[in-house]
């Protein structure tokens, strides 16, 4: 305690030395005159007595110097010291000081920003308990492989599995949330009574779900997200037993989630509402499994129970499950699997930049310190030891990296923030996990770590380019710069490790931008800007018989259409350039079939579909918009399926027919077939008597003039009054967006649609953003990208598929529908 | 070292014994009365004298405040604080110990035979 305090004195004298020492002087001064005085009174003459004592209290400067180093702290006087003579230095030569500072901070904060990517997404642990040992279970089939889960085989997993500890389910489906003003689209997820157990998550306010409370018959509950709770009940302590009408069912809210709980497979999630749906129906597909392994149990064997249960389901219902199995993949590797490689491929780039950033500065001191021999000749024969001239070389080194440390925490600090700008709206909203960016402690720690390292090849540089002769040699040589040796020491292989990590740094530069120039070349088939896009969802409640659909989709697009400034207007069931939801089967009419199934990714569009695109054709025409039901059915299919099914002799007159949906025969004889390009399959013509086989969020795409967007307030408004019921549609976005396209080429741009001000268009643009999250994220069709359908595909969807087919309608083996005698091609969600 | 020099590690012992003796004392007092008491066998410098009281001062044994002297001079006057009068008897304590240990070296007594 006392040596601390002695310490820190000395430490406190650094500053502001000159009082106490003048006031030291004084008094041995006093001390001397005293002694003087004694002496004369001892009977001295004065000379005498002033030398006896000088003699006596020994030397005054030995005692000055003792009483300074008593007073101070040789090694923070020194440090002071090189502080100082180091900034001196930079000063003098600006030129050098700028050019190695700017270089090592660009190193830096390229690396610290891209690490601190690494670090939310990578590094730091998912939030629940041991997250390796989750997985998720996809439905795969010839399509792709990680698809939907059918109700009665996860329950058929879940009874039959000897791996896993639990295993439940989710659906990312939002909700159509009614409020006041009407109904509102609602990001959220449907998931079994488990789902949070597994995960490890407890909510912080009220309770989980309960086993059993995913029943059909149990009473219908909700839990909120901690950002649902913040933004839509300002963090209420009594918002638990409060009820809230979802898909037009009451739901009683019972907890609320952590605020660091996030799920990326069905990320944004305002509700999340327990599963009640335990639909008998082995073709509809709606579901993807969550299940925590078993101590000691690795994902292949996990894996491999899962393939011999769906083979066993397979022999037991070909119907349904021929061709079909599970994918278990880490939960982790589901959320970060698909940005770790861009990550690290970026944090690899980084890394050596700098340390081409260190290579080079360090090249620069090298060049340097050959020009400052003569100055370190002259200190070292003034007296100044080899080491505190080499603890003038560590300060110079840590001068030169701190600083560019800082300004490079400064840099990546602001880098962190265009990046994450970069990546569109909709994109970061699936990415939950980069709300953790940041200057965290560990992109602190990080920052500290490659400081040092720099600081130290700086420190070294320069020592051991100097030996004991050369700093000697300096003198003779009178100062001029003789960088034969040390250079041809260092400074070659310098170069030589510098260019070599330039030549890697630029072929991947090179590579990546050669991709994005190919990305930016993929022809999406379409024509992207002045387009916009609003989601409708039509409640089946009002809306339950075709003629209602019909006659309102009609009343729709009619209203639409006379908007000002839209030209042309059209329905789909799904969004082009999306992911593979909505598949159906068909077979070639004609040709012998051996029990395989043609599997293929299908829309409903409305007439104008096409021409609201503007694809191009490249045989045959576009559909009529007399083409209703007394017509013969026709579809379009894209290039891909084509090329895949018909052989060039089938081209021009002799097309054809189809068994669409394994149910009737698409008579594309009467007119020809027609080719649009891109895109994984068929286009099925307007199908008028199967609207109620159709989901019930359609999408409404608007061409129009470049200020399109404005016009989806006004038709969003149109819907609106179409609906009197008051819950109509919600949902509202853009679709033209020339910069989110130039960068997310191959996906459709980003709709980054903002509603604000207008009451009556207050739609939950969050709602909205999952589903289009999920098709971007698949970047694309597959047939033109080469890009399989990822998280957000199923071969059926459910958007509020009735229970039941309709009247009149029944299911064929593979749990397709057709109404017998009729033509139709449809997949439907329920047997 | 020479014979008349005062040790470095006693000096500190020595100064508080006389500050404790004393009362408030400027660094020239100190110096006379260590030499007094020695029976003028040791010469103080303030080589020795004043990096100890800077020392102890650090230490916060002793504390300082200018003054002025019999003779009209202006001097620093050091004096005891609590502390250093605690450690005053701690530190006569060790000394004495370790004296009696090195007596028996120096000179051995019966039971060392």
């Amino acid at each position: 305690m006392r040596k601390l305090r002695a310490w820190l004195l000395r430490l406190w004298a650094q500053f502001g030395r000159d009082l106490p020492e003048k006031e030291f002087a004084e008094e041995i001064e006093t001390h001397l005159q005293m002694q003087i005085e004694d002496n004369l009174r001892s009977g001295m003459d004065p000379k005498q007595a002033r030398r006896e004592a000088l003699v006596k209290s020994g030397g005054m400067e030995v005692t000055m110097q003792a009483y300074r180093d008593g007073n101070s702290l040789s090694l923070v006087e020194t440090l002071s010291q090189d502080l100082r003579y180091t900034i001196r230095q930079l000063r003098k030569n600006p030129g050098f000081a700028v050019t190695a500072i700017l270089v090592l901070t660009l190193g830096i904060g390229a690396t610290v920003s891209i690490f601190s990517f690494a670090d939310a997404a990578l590094i730091k642990p998912l939030p629940y308990r041991e997250p390796s040992r989750l997985v998720v279970i996809f439905g795969t089939i010839p399509l792709g492989s990680r698809f939907h889960l059918s109700f009665p085989d996860y329950y058929d997993l879940k009874k039959l599995n000897k791996v896993f500890t639990s295993f439940e389910v989710y659906d990312s489906n939002g909700f159509m949330l009614s409020t006041p003003d009407g109904g509102q689209l609602a990001p959220g997820g449907r998931v079994s009574a488990g789902f949070f157990r597994t995960l490890g998550v407890t909510p912080i306010l009220g309770r989980d779900f309960l086993p059993g409370e995913d029943k059909p018959s149990a009473s219908r509950t909700v839990i909120l997200s901690y950002a649902a709770w913040q933004s839509r009940y300002g963090k209420r302590a009594d918002v638990l037993g409060q009820t809230v009408t979802l898909d037009g069912h009451l739901n009683t809210i019972i907890g609320v989630l952590p605020p660091e709980f996030h799920f990326a497979p069905a990320a944004p999630a305002d509700f999340w509402a327990a599963e009640h749906d335990e639909s008998s129906c082995r073709a509809c597909h709606w579901l993807f499994g969550l299940a925590r392994l078993k101590d000691g149990v690795s994902i292949q064997t996990a894996q491999a129970e899962m393939t011999t249960i769906a083979r066993q389901l397979a022999t037991q219902y070909p119907d349904s499950n021929r061709d079909q199995g599970e994918a278990v993949v880490g939960l982790p590797e589901v959320i970060v699997g698909d940005i770790r490689p861009i990550i690290l491929v970026l944090l690899g780039g980084a890394a050596l930049l700098l340390l081409i950033a260190i290579v080079n500065v360090a090249s620069l001191l090298l060049v340097r310190t050959e020009s400052r021999k003569r100055e370190i000749a002259v200190r070292g024969a003034l007296g100044a030891s080899r080491r505190r001239l080499f603890r003038q070389f560590v300060t110079e080194g840590m001068v030169l990296a701190a600083s560019a440390s800082a300004i490079g925490l400064a840099a990546a600090d602001g880098a962190m923030h265009l990046l994450t700008r970069l990546i569109p709206t909709d994109t970061l909203a699936g990415m939950p996990y980069l709300q953790g960016l940041g200057l965290t402690p560990r992109v602190l720690a990080f920052t500290l770590a490659i400081s040092l390292c720099s600081a130290v090849v700086f420190s070294l540089t320069p020592i051991v380019s100097m030996s004991r002769e050369e700093m000697r040699a300096g003198l003779t040589e009178g100062g001029r710069a003789a960088s034969g040796t040390v250079w041809h020491k260092f400074g070659a292989n310098l170069v030589v490790i510098e260019l070599a990590m330039a030549v890697v740094l630029l072929v991947g530069a090179g590579l990546l931008g050669k991709s994005f120039y190919r990305l930016l070349q993929v022809d999406p088939g379409l024509e992207p800007t002045n387009l916009a896009t609003i989601q409708l969802s039509t409640p089946r409640a009002n809306y339950s018989k075709d003629p209602q659909i019909i006659a309102l989709e009609q009343q729709i697009l009619e209203r639409v259409s006379a908007l000002p400034g839209v030209t042309s207007a059209a329905l789909t069931n799904k969004l082009p350039v999306g992911d593979g939801d909505f598949t159906t089967s068909f077979q070639i009419v004609g040709r012998p079939n051996h029990g395989e199934d043609n599997e293929v990714a299908y829309r409903l569009v409305s007439t104008d579909y096409f021409h609201t695109l503007k694809t191009r054709l490249l045989e045959g025409g576009y559909f009529n918009a007399n083409e209703d039901a007394t017509k013969p059915h026709v579809i379009l299919i894209n290039r891909a399926l084509a090329a895949a099914i018909f052989s060039r002799r089938t081209r021009g007159r002799n097309v054809p027919q189809l068994r669409w949906g394994s149910a009737g025969v698409g008579d594309a004889g009467g007119r020809r077939y027609r080719r649009p390009p891109g895109g994984p399959a068929g286009y099925a013509s307007p199908c008028r008597d199967l609207r109620s086989f159709r989901p019930t969020s359609d999408q409404l795409l608007l061409r129009g003039r470049p200020d399109v967007r404005r016009c989806t307030i006004a038709a969003a408004d149109a819907h609106r009054d179409d609906s009197s019921d008051r819950s109509g549609h919600r949902g509202l976005r853009g679709f033209d967006d020339a910069r989110a396209n130039s960068r997310f080429a191959a996906c459709l741009p980003a709709p980054r649609f903002r509603l604000a001000g207008r009451k009556l268009c207050r739609f939950s643009a969050s709602a909205e953003r999952r589903r289009i999250v999920r098709g971007d994220r698949v970047f694309g069709e597959p047939a033109n990208t080469g890009n399989r359908s990822k998280n957000g595909a199923g071969r059926t969807a459910r958007h509020g598929l009735p229970a039941r087919p309709a009247a009149g309608f029944r299911t064929d083996r593979r749990g397709n529908c057709y109404r017998p005698g009729r033509i139709v091609r449809c997949v439907c969600a329920d047997a | 070292v020479g014979e008349n020099d005062v040790w470095q590690g006693t000096m500190a012992l020595m100064v508080l014994k006389t500050l404790e003796s004393m009362g408030p004392l400027h660094g020239y007092g100190i110096a006379r009365r260590i030499e007094q008491i020695s029976g003028d066998r040791l010469v103080v410098q303030y080589g020795t004298l004043y990096p100890a009281l800077l020392r102890l001062e650090q230490e916060g044994y002793i504390s300082s405040e200018w003054g002025v002297s019999d003779n009209n001079r202006r001097a620093r006057f050091y004096k005891l604080t609590r502390a250093g009068r605690r450690q005053v008897g701690k530190e006569s304590q060790r000394w004495e110990k370790a004296n009696a240990i090195l007596a028996r070296f120096v000179s051995p007594g019966e039971e060392a035979l």
